[in-house]
């Protein structure tokens, strides 16, 4: 069997404690649902020094939905999330990307935190300790160069997360706790300026610092959705994802958000296509055309199945069918 | 080492684990119950699905010290003494056992599934063991073989009734 | 045999299914002995090199260590095939692919081992690497084998049979076309695993192979043991489809460690060392050129194929073969001329796969045939039906044809979906499509040259009221062992339930050649019914002598034999058992099956006889989404003659997962490399393998033909029904979309670009000319 590096772990009761425990070990990573960071670590991608478990933190479990919104900790676990009747008819697209990780076994074990924070992906990196140090390693990693774009400067592995374009669509805010400024700091943004763009630093955590939960602001009218497209209909990390949400108000679209997945370092509101939508008729031709503008600022290369252009053309093929099946369907 | 203590196959146990010693590793090598397979060692076939609180779960991705309190249950916990359960039963009367590798977690997933939907469509059926890969059978039998069982629990819960 | 049957052709329990549906099926990796260390093997980072030192001293001086391996313990080299033993336990001299085994260790747990490979020094010397067939078969100054004459050319074939010009001349239309079918691989869920333990001198290896007899062998010449001192036993065996079917290095890496550390030794492999291993479908690249009449009668047929074999030799050389001399089936080619070529490059090396050799050529020959149909306006179905090969008959090739169910396999399957009312007809993005194929039921010849048996099986009954059969037949999960007993129990006339099989273990099983080449059922099936046959006289001519009966008035049934006395005597199978233990010991009883010489006389002509051939016949239906390039197989009918069907769901189950394996590697599976030689998916997140939401559940149709000389009339059927599947889909996406697809797998985005092309009306490859 593939072997674990050696780590002390850290298994706290609270989300106090697990912070102190963040703070007293630089080398720590924090851990939920391990799907993913453990395989990583099988890969010795990761080598920490602890292992703190979240799981044992009560503040990291609150899953609530309520006419202010819904509020969900690091913690919950996605197949929690998605067969939670409320989630599933005021924030579908959220229940949508849920039921589309990885394969229902591992959505019994990942968490919103972690596929929050999920690592982005690249063929040159998601790989053994063996078939890294083959090629010389990469820029993610250990390497000189991006295997996948030598060219470039900089790591464009791609961001993964399935949950993260529905959370970003519905408007969801993400709330940090702890880091260098003390385990009390505190800090909520908007999820889409939790990332950045650049496949190794990937999002704005501090060391020490957690996600502690998401919130949802209230979805009176909302309509989402969420499309996933990859090569088999279970398992696979997406190749391109879109989510969209908006409301209608007096035979208009109003508030639209649509946010792309898996076709940058980072997830990518696609404000074009907002733009758009904005105030429209729901015409076939205007979706078409809103649809079209979807991957504007989406930078895919080729470190993926599937050619950038293919997955750039399957991005618009995406949302003209998620906004056609939204206008169609109505409301749940 | 760390020591875990949990229910396993519905008996206490208490063992010690290293901090990265996977359930897995610990099912298998402390334990004995190479039941559950390691098929990949990544999350990617569900040859080693277990029952943990009644959900299937990726065992090579659980540390061990995660069962800590919990309720584990192999494929050796499901059958009792020479009485199967009723989809291991429907899997060997189905002929969806070829090689057996992905059997356990197969049965094992299924059974999870007719615990809480007892009348599963087949697209559910699909979905629900969409994570366990199976090489030999291309799915036909196994989907029999869980819709047997859940005729069979239902037809037995009906008999129950009257 | 016209009396009833008792147990064929009814559903019988697998042998073993109790203990897999419950964990207790031991497999390899499940065993444990006292003491055993864990061996793991140092690979070549490199895709090809020279190695010019390798110092273990840093790893041996490592506590908890207890043997490192090169390959200078063991520098005998071997290959399945004795025309091509180019393979060494460990690398010796040279490493050919990324991943090539160049050290072991045996240490007292898997993190000292992996430690000590770290601290493993190799001075490599990099040389130039191939990975494109092409370029492998003219750069001279690169050579991956030494002792290849031209280029990087393994193996050329050529054969010609009856006057291929003259039908080519005969024709009133020839079209040629060319395919390319590439790589996949065999995945079975259980890794490899193997144990060796060396005491007294002689090693006990439990190991997932499928070929224990040829390993058995290998052993012994590798490690310079005599073979009455290795003994093969494979525990359950989680799936192999040809992955475990030769030698592989960690059976003699293993073996080496037991011996050099006295103690016993376990290599389970990564999923990732399962994809380097390999020894899968050979990417190839292929040419055909058919004439046929106007009413699409073939006249004449000649292929080309070049075959991608990877660094090492494996079965390539009869992959070649096959590639060519399984064309001449199922339709009748009249004449027929093959030039085919296995080069070597810088990849894990490719061999056998499920439907091995003829898998691809099938491919691109039943699109090739839809395409000659569509030009000249014949429907596919009829042009099948038109050129089926009947029983009975001889191939150009001179393959004898005995039972061939092929016409009934078209139009069962084509009926099942109302193809006629159907087909063309369907809105669209929705198409049918059908293929023919056909198989051998094992290979004429062993793979070494020796007058033995292919198959042997002993059967003993005794007073317990048990049969017991003896057979060296690797179960590796299609269920021979259930086919043993289920063979045994009838021809005897006892219940299954009383048949124990012991199987797949040098030490204590008759040699049976193993499982590949569909061989089991009809070899160790017949085999397994003469041993039974001979246990049932003896039985029969004991109870006829005590109470003076002849022995044609006998019959076992229901484990009992009535004895027509009067009154008549009711005795049990046991008592019976114990009358003939008394006249003459044992009661036991030997059968072995060779099959009839059948090959003809010229050179080549020993791949491809068999003592019988399956056919079948698929249809497929498929949604296209022409946005998208996704393909969706809404169904899939398989029709397969299988002799006759011993014990139906096991059989069904055989068709069920060929034909979704064939369905993957027509959709999802690539098996491919990046540029400087590393495997680009080597974990089942990244190679394909569908799940239970990519495939519809499976239509299978047994036809059963009654072959003259298979065991109760039955024939192969676990590999044949793999090949119709692939070009099924591929010509089901011509009726639904209108595009021909040379290239196999298929992705979404082959799919739109043909898509687009067809729509900018460019031209199409492949040509056809009417004479």
């Amino acid at each position: 069997m593939m072997v674990l590096p050696d780590f002390q772990l850290v298994r706290p009761s609270s989300l106090s404690e697990a912070l102190s425990a963040l703070a007293e070990n630089p080398g720590a990573m924090p851990v939920a649902g391990g799907t993913d960071l453990l395989v990583s670590m099988k890969h010795g991608l990761f080598s920490p020094t602890h292992l703190v478990d979240l799981k044992g933190a009560p503040e990291l479990h609150h899953l609530g939905v309520g006419e202010e919104g819904a509020t969900i900790g690091a913690c919950v676990r996605l197949s929690r999330i998605k067969d939670h009747p409320l989630i599933r008819t005021r924030y579908r697209a959220l229940s949508q990307a849920a039921e589309a990780v990885a394969s229902p076994p591992l959505q019994n074990r990942g968490t919103l935190g972690g596929n929050v924070c999920l690592d982005t992906r690249c063929y040159y990196y998601n790989q053994s300790d063996f078939w890294r140090r083959s090629l010389g390693g990469c820029l993610k990693k250990d390497g000189p160069i991006c295997r996948a774009a030598p060219a470039a400067k900089r790591c464009f592995a791609n961001f993964s997360s399935d949950t993260v374009p529905a959370l970003i669509a519905l408007g969801a805010r993400v709330r940090l706790v702890g880091g260098p400024n003390g385990v009390k700091s505190e800090r909520t943004l908007p999820l889409e300026e939790f990332f950045v763009e650049d496949g190794i630093k990937r999002n704005v955590l501090l060391p020490g610092e957690l996600v502690a939960d998401l919130h949802l602001p209230p979805a009176e009218n909302l309509l989402s959705g969420y499309r996933k497209y990859r090569q088999r209909a279970s398992i696979d990390y997406p190749l391109v994802s879109v989510a969209v949400a908006f409301q209608v108000r007096e035979g208009r679209i109003r508030e639209a958000r649509v946010a792309v997945g898996a076709m940058a370092s980072s997830p990518v509101l696609a404000l074009e296509t907002m733009e758009v939508l904005e105030g429209a008729l729901p015409a076939p031709e205007l979706l078409a055309s809103a649809a079209e503008l979807v991957t504007k600022r989406t930078k895919p290369v080729g470190n993926q199945a599937g050619s950038p252009g293919h997955r750039r053309l399957m991005a618009r093929v995406m949302c003209r069918r998620l906004l056609k099946e939204l206008l169609e369907a109505g409301p749940l | 080492m760390n020591v875990v203590r949990f229910s396993l196959n519905g008996d206490p146990v208490e063992v010690g684990v290293r901090a990265g010693e996977t359930l897995l590793q610990a099912l298998r090598e402390r334990f004995g119950l190479t039941g559950t397979k390691q098929g990949c060692d990544l999350g990617d076939c569900g040859a080693c699905t277990v029952l943990l609180d009644g959900e299937p779960v990726l065992s090579c991705l659980v540390l061990a010290a995660d069962a800590e309190g919990h309720s584990v249950v192999t494929i050796e916990g499901l059958s009792h003494g020479e009485e199967l359960h009723p989809v291991q039963k429907a899997f060997l009367d189905e002929g969806a056992v070829q090689c057996g590798y992905c059997t356990p977690g197969m049965v094992l997933t299924a059974t999870a599934l007719l615990d809480a939907n007892p009348d599963p469509t087949d697209v559910e059926i699909r979905r629900a063991i969409s994570g366990n890969l199976c090489r030999c059978t291309g799915y036909t039998k196994i989907v029999c073989a869980v819709r047997r069982a859940a005729e069979a629990s239902g037809a037995q819960g009906r008999d129950g009734e009257s | 045999m016209s009396r009833e049957f008792q147990w064929i052709g009814k559903p019988t329990v697998r042998y073993d299914g109790v203990a897999r549906v419950t964990g207790q099926a031991q497999y390899t990796d499940d065993l444990r002995l006292p003491g055993m260390l864990v061996g793991k093997i140092l690979r070549s980072p490199h895709a090809h090199a020279r190695i010019r030192s390798i110092d273990t001293s840093k790893a041996e001086a490592l506590p908890g260590v207890k043997a490192v391996a090169t390959g200078q313990d063991a520098p005998v080299a071997y290959g399945i095939l004795p025309v091509s033993e180019d393979e060494y336990a460990l690398a010796v001299g040279k490493v050919r692919f990324v991943g090539d085994e160049v050290a072991a260790v045996a240490a007292v747990d898997e993190a000292t081992a992996l430690r000590a490979l770290s601290l493993i020094v190799v001075d490599y010397e990099v040389l130039p690497a191939i990975f494109d067939p092409y370029e492998a078969m003219v750069r001279e100054d690169v050579k991956i084998h030494e002792e290849t004459r031209v280029a990087n050319i393994e193996r050329k074939a050529s054969l010609s049979f009856g006057d291929v010009e003259a039908g080519f001349g005969e024709a009133d239309y020839i079209r040629e076309d060319s395919f390319f079918k590439g790589a996949a691989t065999h995945a079975p869920i259980e890794p490899h695993s193997s144990l060796a333990h060396f005491q007294d001198g002689k090693l006990t290896l439990w190991t997932a192979t499928q070929v224990p007899h040829y390993l058995h062998r290998y052993l012994s010449k590798v490690l310079e043991l005599p073979q009455d001192r290795v003994r093969v036993i494979k525990p359950a065996l989680g799936g192999g489809f040809g992955g475990k079917g030769e030698p592989l290095p960690l059976e003699f890496a293993a073996s080496i460690l037991a011996r050099k550390s006295g103690r016993p030794v376990k290599i389970t492999y990564t999923r990732e060392e399962v994809f380097l291993t390999h020894r899968g479908r050979h990417p190839m690249h292929m040419k055909f050129k058919t004439g046929v009449k106007k009413d699409g009668r073939i006249t004449a047929l000649h292929f080309e194929s070049l075959l991608d074999g990877g660094s090492y030799g494996s079965y390539g050389v009869v992959t070649l073969y096959y590639s060519g001399q399984l064309l001449t089936g199922p339709y009748v080619i009249p004449a027929y001329s093959f030039d085919a070529v296995r080069v070597h490059t810088n990849k894990p090396p490719c061999g056998a796969q499920r439907g091995h050799g003829g898998v691809q050529p099938r491919y691109g020959f039943e699109v090739h045939l839809d395409r000659i149909a569509t030009d000249l306006g014949i429907d596919p179905l009829e042009i099948r039906l038109k050129n089926a090969m009947e029983s009975g008959t001889r191939t150009v090739n001179e393959l004898r044809i005995t039972s061939c169910g092929f016409r009934e396999c078209l139009e069962r399957s084509a009926r099942k979906v109302s193809w006629e009312e159907r087909r063309g007809k369907l809105p669209k993005g929705r198409g049918l499509g059908i293929a023919g194929g056909f198989y051998i039921c094992g290979a004429g010849l062993p793979i070494y040259f020796n007058p033995l048996h292919h198959s042997n099986a002993r059967i003993e009954a005794d007073r317990s009221g048990r049969v017991t059969v003896f057979c060296g037949a690797s179960d590796i999960g299609q269920g021979s062992d259930t086919m043993l007993a289920l063979v045994a129990a009838e021809t005897i006339g006892v219940s299954p339930e009383s048949v124990k099989v012991v199987s797949a273990d040098t030490d204590t099983t008759p040699v049976d050649l193993g499982s590949y080449s569909s061989r089991v059922t009809f070899m160790a099936g017949n085999a397994c019914h003469a041993a039974a046959l001979e246990v049932r006289n003896r039985l029969l001519a004991a109870v006829a002598e005590e109470h003076g009966v002849s022995v044609e008035d006998l019959e076992i049934r229901g484990q009992a034999v009535e004895v027509p006395t009067s009154p008549p005597k009711i005795l049990s199978f046991a008592e019976a058992v114990m009358l003939a233990e008394v006249r003459g010991g044992p009661v036991c009883g030997s059968g072995g099956y060779t099959p009839p010489i059948l090959a003809g006389k010229y050179r080549g002509a020993g791949v491809g006889p068999s003592p019988a051939y399956s056919f079948g016949a698929h249809v497929a239906e498929v949604e296209v989404d022409t946005e998208t390039g996704e393909v969706r197989v809404l169904r899939l009918v398989a029709a397969h003659d299988l002799g006759r069907a011993l014990n139906p769901p096991a059989a069904e189950g055989q068709v069920e997962g060929a034909a979704v394996m064939g369905l993957g590697e027509t959709l999802y599976e690539r098996n491919e490399f990046v540029k400087t030689g590393q495997h680009e998916s080597p974990s089942l997140l990244e190679y394909k393998v569908p799940t239970a939401l990519d495939v519809p559940d499976i239509e299978p149709i047994l036809v059963e033909s009654l072959d003259p000389e298979g065991p109760f009339g039955a024939k192969e059927c676990g590999e044949g029904s793999l090949h119709p599947s692939i070009p099924a889909i591929v010509n089901a996406i011509y009726d639904a979309v209108g595009i021909w697809l040379h290239e196999a797998p298929i992705s979404p985005e082959a799919v739109l670009k043909a898509l687009a092309a067809k729509k900018a009306g460019s031209r199409e490859q492949g040509a056809g000319s009417r004479t």
